[in-house]
């Protein structure tokens, strides 16, 4: 199963008094492509939006930070 | 699931290894991610400057965005589990029970076995009925419809049901039209736990687990018969944790 929490949506301590958006979200949209992206991950291997599809897609999360 | 952050690959395998997370969390320490996704954070200055909005986005294996969202309420979080549940259903494993109940199977899932405050997790009764046994849906009148009631209390912010599209069904024997539901379908309840600080206190050092009560109210029918309207007491248990405060190593953490 996946992992109990949910980084930024839930590990993290409370963050509301952090920084919050001042404008809406911009592109991309629904029905959009995806921008494609590449990056080196926890186990320091590097991946790419290629790498990561799966069958079934994939879910792209967006959290603040693992560290505070 | 892949997730990304400004943070560098030292702080994600530090948290990675204190979590014991396996999916991919990606290292965008320039925010060029975060940026190409319209998602960066404008207002952050200081250590925080480069974070992301947290939220997701569901692409689909051709590579096109199926569904975006992003929090309005920053204490409002969605568990992975929960995540992977309402988009993948046929995939989620979650942990279940069986129940009895009369005119049909009774099984109860949930998203999280352990949540922290602010989480917003599932709650599922998956409900197989026989052959030719249907169950009133919500919509319907003059009938008692299936509901999915789940008790109040102080600490959670309940989401009302979500129930499947329902069917139109002749009954001949009264002459009417009226909304069912048949053979598996499945009703959602969402649960959004506390995240104020007095709840947060109250969960001590180690957490504490918590019953969450509920019951399913329907009336079966066949082709000739309506049953007796029934409800049947459920109980769910969900242990809170405690938020993770712990700060990445000093050498590694943002400054």
């Amino acid at each position: 199963m996946f992992s109990l929490c949910l980084l930024a949506l839930g590990c993290g301590p409370d963050k509301s008094s952090f920084p919050r958006p001042a404008s809406p979200l911009t592109r991309p949209n629904v029905g959009q492509k995806m921008p494609p992206f590449a990056a080196r991950d926890q186990f320091n291997k590097d991946v790419s939006s290629d790498t990561l599809k799966g069958a079934n897609g994939t879910v792209l999360l967006f959290f603040r930070s693992a560290d505070w | 699931m892949t997730a990304v952050s400004y943070d560098s690959p030292e702080i994600l395998k530090d948290f990675a290894d204190r979590h014991k997370i396996e999916f991919p969390l990606l290292s965008d320490p320039q925010s060029k991610i975060i940026g190409s996704y319209g998602v960066l954070n404008q207002e952050a200055t200081g250590m925080t400057k480069g974070m992301a909005l947290p939220g997701y986005f569901y692409i689909d294996a051709s590579g096109i965005i199926r569904e975006k969202y992003f929090e309005a309420n920053y204490t409002d979080r969605f568990t992975a589990n929960n995540l992977m549940a309402k988009l993948f259903p046929e995939l989620a494993e979650g942990i279940s029970q069986k129940l009895g109940a009369p005119h049909l199977n009774l099984e109860l899932n949930q998203s999280d076995r352990a949540v922290v405050p602010g989480s917003r997790f599932s709650l599922v009764a998956q409900i197989e009925l026989p052959q030719d046994v249907h169950v009133y849906a919500p919509s319907v009148r003059g009938y008692k419809p299936i509901h999915l009631e789940i008790a109040p209390s102080p600490g959670r912010e309940l989401v009302p049901p979500v129930y499947p599209p329902s069917k139109v069904l002749y009954l001949d024997a009264i002459r009417e039209q009226v909304p069912v539901f048949e053979g598996r379908f499945r009703i959602t309840s969402e649960v959004k736990m506390s995240a104020t600080p007095d709840f947060m206190k109250s969960l001590g050092a180690n957490g504490k687990t918590i019953t969450i009560a509920g019951q399913l109210h329907y009336q079966a029918c066949d082709k000739t018969t309506c049953y007796l309207p029934t409800s049947i007491p459920m109980t769910w248990q969900v242990q809170i944790l405690p938020l993770d405060r712990q700060r990445s190593p000093d050498a590694i953490q943002h400054k």
